[in-house]
């Protein structure tokens, strides 16, 4: 389960409409979906949104490992549902859920369409440190690496004969020992190997390194974030002239419990 | 040859040593190197000799990221390392380190070739000016817009090359950057290193193991022990030189036959003098060596009747490798009495599409957009061909092999064609297989893999993805304790396996203090002590030196004498070549061969197949046997001469 996730969260080269855009664009994207998503207060609508939302990711070209990713996080959908279906109804229970799965969908296109370099890049470009930004770059980079290096250690360990679901739930939790420990140690190792590496190649001599390729915004940028900004402008008025009861949605009402 | 006043040498040492801010040793004592322009030096030395360390000075991380006691200068194009950070440095020196994924840190090729030129602020001309030569130097234009962790381990470390040339720097470091290359990938690296010295007139410093690999190239050799600076010499007068021999240095097999072969010759001399002379007559060219081995054929022949070499025509065909021939009988009877094998292969094939399908079952929603996907795959196969090559192409494709006790049998083939991954079938780390395996006559689908771990033990490159104990003796302890075994025998098996490898001083010792060589070792016991019928090795002799590379072999046959069966994945030809009893090729995903390695490797369409160059020795031979085409035409080593006429006798 928590390999998928990761799967989910990580940059995949592919040449979708999505990869295309500015990392900027869809840090706002993010922005707007997510008030899009806060403001429609009913459940219908909000299923109408995330059907329109994965029929456009389908449609990209994104889709199978990006929902495989987020059912994997069922535990979650589960405890939001009865935590909230006791505490209060079952339509918000429902509305809630369909809240965190669209939150999840956008982030993880964020990450699947963003390389890593760009999204530094960006946050440079907006003014954040150079170390916080590669930084973060870095450890995206390194998380295939990593995951590889996981399933190197469980084979090692598993032909000297450890069984790592063997006993009660504390001696799996101790099982997970001979995992974790040469994991940290090989992190470490590589982080000085990393660090060297930079070291000899330069970094962190400018504050602010030039760009060999400089983002820019494109038209396409700017169309997709005008559309985006006018549905959500045009939601949130339809959302307070039904709260005035000035225009009545056909749709509300009829099914809300 | 140039005089040191007129040009600036690139580096110079002067009493240059260094002790750790860790530890209390010397790492490098009293260095005086000078390193001139546009030559190809090798840095030599057992491991744990200070080779590392000196590369660290050499660039500037010491004393910038290691910090300690520094002595002395190191001046690089006159620049004293202490002055300069290693990131001012690398304008000059330009370091390419032993684990290529280690040194890559971008999402793109491209990016990886900019990251440098970017941090040290160039315009963008001149950054696209100097990558596109980086690029045409090593020829990665069709890599440009891959992932660097996607690539193979020659591939990135082409990528590590370039993205340091496009700094432009006059010096390059290497350290042991071949160690993790197949023979033929390490030999298409040495060409573009040697190239990037002749044409852009680089000075070039790597170290290596495997001298075989550099030999050839390299211009002078540096040789260091124990942090002293033992020898610094044109490669010729060095090899005909005590020094390298002494050291245990993982030197071609051959010039290591001549070098013995001299002092079994003359035993009786023992004046000093002489036994400098004895040295200075090894053989190291090629015309040299063939001189040399004509020699020994006449004088040999001489010695022998020619009916009895018509007679021994058929030697080798059911001949054991050299070094089990010495131990006598035991093995020989064990691997000719093949009743029953104790593992049985049929018909193994494996894909990874194939274990994501069957994990996948169960949601709708993602298989509606497979099949959705699928069926534009199919329209769109023709444009995306590579992409659906590497995914679809199934790992193993029906193989069938059977395995005996007694046993050696090598494994080769070039990387990614499946070895690793049929070894992970067999003991069930890889599940999804189809087609069955029967150990010791039970199909291992109905087994655990607890249970087959005690029959089958695998050993892997890495020691550091294993070890996490306090001490060496926990670690043992670890892998028994699944074992049914009493708290006494458990004790006996610990004190054995350590003192079979030679490793009981270690006993009450951190793993994680000791020298890769010294874990490795504590990574083989773990697997011996729970000694299981089958051995697996997974490339053993990686960055090992001569000495750990004979124990080893001493430890298989040993292992061998007892019973089991070894196998082993291997691009080390010489090291197969002594110890296999059989040699099974692997080349996309299936068996291609599987015979005798007198037969395999004379093969020289299936050595390239798997990406091995033949050894050394068989174009001296094919030589040989043009003047005496009475000698056997399966000969693969000199040993393998040298035994053939002894059994004539």
């Amino acid at each position: 389960m928590s390999l998928k996730i990761t799967q989910t969260f990580n940059f995949m080269k592919k040449t979708t409409f999505f990869h295309s855009l500015d990392p900027r664009t869809k840090g706002l994207i993010i922005l707007l979906y997510g008030t899009l998503v806060m403001v429609v207060g009913d459940l219908l609508s909000l299923l109408m949104v995330t059907m329109f939302a994965i029929s456009i990711m389908i449609l990209s070209g994104l889709g199978t490992k990006l929902i495989e990713g987020i059912q994997s996080l069922w535990l979650i959908y589960l405890l939001i549902f009865i935590i909230n279906s006791y505490m209060q109804s079952l339509n918000l229970a429902f509305i809630l859920i369909l809240r965190f799965f669209n939150f999840m969908m956008v982030f993880a296109v964020f990450f699947q369409t963003t390389m890593p370099e760009d999204l530094s890049q960006s946050l440079i470009q907006i003014h954040i440190p150079y170390n916080m930004a590669f930084t973060l770059s870095l450890a995206f980079r390194f998380i295939p690496t990593m995951a590889q290096e996981t399933e190197n250690i469980i084979e090692a360990q598993k032909s000297r004969g450890h069984q790592f679901n063997k006993g009660g739930l504390f001696q799996q939790a101790r099982n997970f020992f001979p995992l974790l420990i040469p994991l940290i140690i090989g992190s470490i190792r590589r982080a000085f190997h990393v660090a060297e590496a930079l070291e000899t190649r330069g970094f962190g001599v400018l504050k602010k390194p030039t760009f060999y390729r400089k983002l820019q915004m494109k038209r396409k940028d700017w169309l997709v974030l005008s559309c985006l900004t006018l549905i959500v402008v045009i939601v949130i008025v339809l959302e307070i002239l039904q709260k005035q009861n000035q225009i009545s949605i056909p749709w509300k009402y009829n099914l809300s419990i | 040859m140039i005089s040191t006043s007129t040009i600036l040498n690139p580096i110079e040492c002067q009493d240059f040593s260094f002790i750790y801010k860790t530890s209390k040793q010397l790492a490098l004592n009293k260095i005086n190197i000078i390193i001139e322009p546009k030559k190809f030096y090798l840095l030599a030395g057992p491991t744990g000799s200070g080779k590392t360390s000196l590369i660290r000075a050499i660039n500037g991380l010491i004393p910038h990221f290691y910090h300690g006691r520094f002595f002395g200068y190191v001046k690089i194009k006159g620049i004293d390392s202490i002055d300069s950070s290693p990131a001012q440095l690398s304008k000059h020196v330009g370091t390419v380190f032993q684990n290529p994924e280690n040194q890559l840190f971008s999402m793109s090729v491209e990016r990886e070739l900019t990251f440098a030129l970017e941090n040290l602020g160039y315009s963008r001309q001149h950054i696209s000016a100097q990558i596109n030569k980086a690029i045409k130097l090593t020829k990665i234009e069709n890599l440009l817009n891959r992932s660097p962790y996607e690539l193979s381990g020659g591939e990135q470390q082409r990528v590590a090359i370039a993205s340091i040339l496009a700094l432009n720097p006059e010096i390059i470091v290497l350290d042991e950057p071949l160690s993790s290359l197949d023979p033929l990938t390490a030999s298409d690296i040495m060409h573009l290193l040697v190239q990037l010295q002749q044409d852009e007139g680089k000075t070039i410093i790597i170290s290596e193991h495997r001298l075989e690999y550099v030999l050839n190239a390299v211009d002078e050799i540096i040789v260091i022990n124990e942090g002293k600076l033992q020898s610094k010499e044109p490669t010729f007068t060095l090899l005909k030189q005590d020094v390298l021999y002494r050291l245990g240095i993982d030197i071609p097999v051959l010039l290591h036959w001549f070098y013995s072969h001299q002092d079994t010759d003359n035993n009786e001399k023992e004046n000093k003098k002489e036994e400098q002379q004895k040295i200075s007559a090894i053989p190291i060219t090629q015309t040299e060596q063939l001189e040399y081995l004509r020699k020994y054929c006449q004088n040999q022949l001489k010695l022998l009747n020619d009916q009895v070499i018509e007679k021994q025509n058929q030697f080798l065909i059911n001949e054991l490798p050299s070094k089990i021939e010495e131990r006598g009988q035991n093995i020989r009877k064990n691997s000719f009495s093949r009743t029953e094998p104790i593992l049985s292969i049929e018909n193994l094939s494996f894909s990874y599409e194939g274990s994501i399908k069957k994990s996948d079952k169960g949601f709708f929603l993602t298989d509606i957009i497979k099949k959705l996907k699928d069926k534009k795959k199919k329209k769109n196969s023709l444009k995306s061909f590579n992409n659906i090559n590497s995914i679809d192409l199934p790992v193993l494709q029906n193989n069938s092999t059977q395995f005996f006790t007694g046993e050696i049998v090598g494994i080769v083939g070039k990387n990614g064609a499946g070895k690793s991954t049929f070894v992970r079938c067999i003991t069930n780390l890889l599940s999804n297989f189809s087609g069955n395996i029967y150990l010791d006559g039970k199909n291992t689908k109905y087994l655990e893999i607890h249970q087959i771990t005690q029959k089958i033990g695998l050993i892997f490159q890495n020691p550091d993805h294993q070890l996490f104990s306090n001490t060496v003796e926990a670690e043992l302890q670890f892998s028994l304790k699944n074992l049914p075994l009493s708290t006494a025998e458990r004790e006996k098996r610990i004190d054995e396996t350590l003192k079979l490898l030679e490793i009981d001083q270690f006993k009450n010792m951190s793993p994680f203090s000791l020298s890769g060589g010294q874990k490795k070792k504590i990574a083989l016991a773990s697997i011996l002590c729970r000694n299981p019928d089958i051995i697996i090795f997974d490339e053993p002799t990686i960055g090992q030196d001569a000495k750990e590379k004979q124990k080893l072999q001493d430890i298989i046959i040993d292992a061998c004498s007892k019973d089991k069966t070894i196998i082993v994945i291997s691009h080390d030809l010489e090291f197969l070549i002594q110890i296999a009893t059989r040699i099974i090729v692997f080349d996309q995903g299936q068996i291609i061969a599987d015979d005798h390695p007198n037969f395999i490797f004379q093969d020289h369409y299936l050595l390239k197949k798997c990406h091995l160059k033949p050894p050394a020795f068989s174009s001296l031979y094919a030589q040989l046997r043009q003047e005496f085409p009475q000698l056997p035409s399966n000969i693969l080593s000199i040993e393998q001469l040298e035994r053939f006429f002894k059994s004539c006798r």
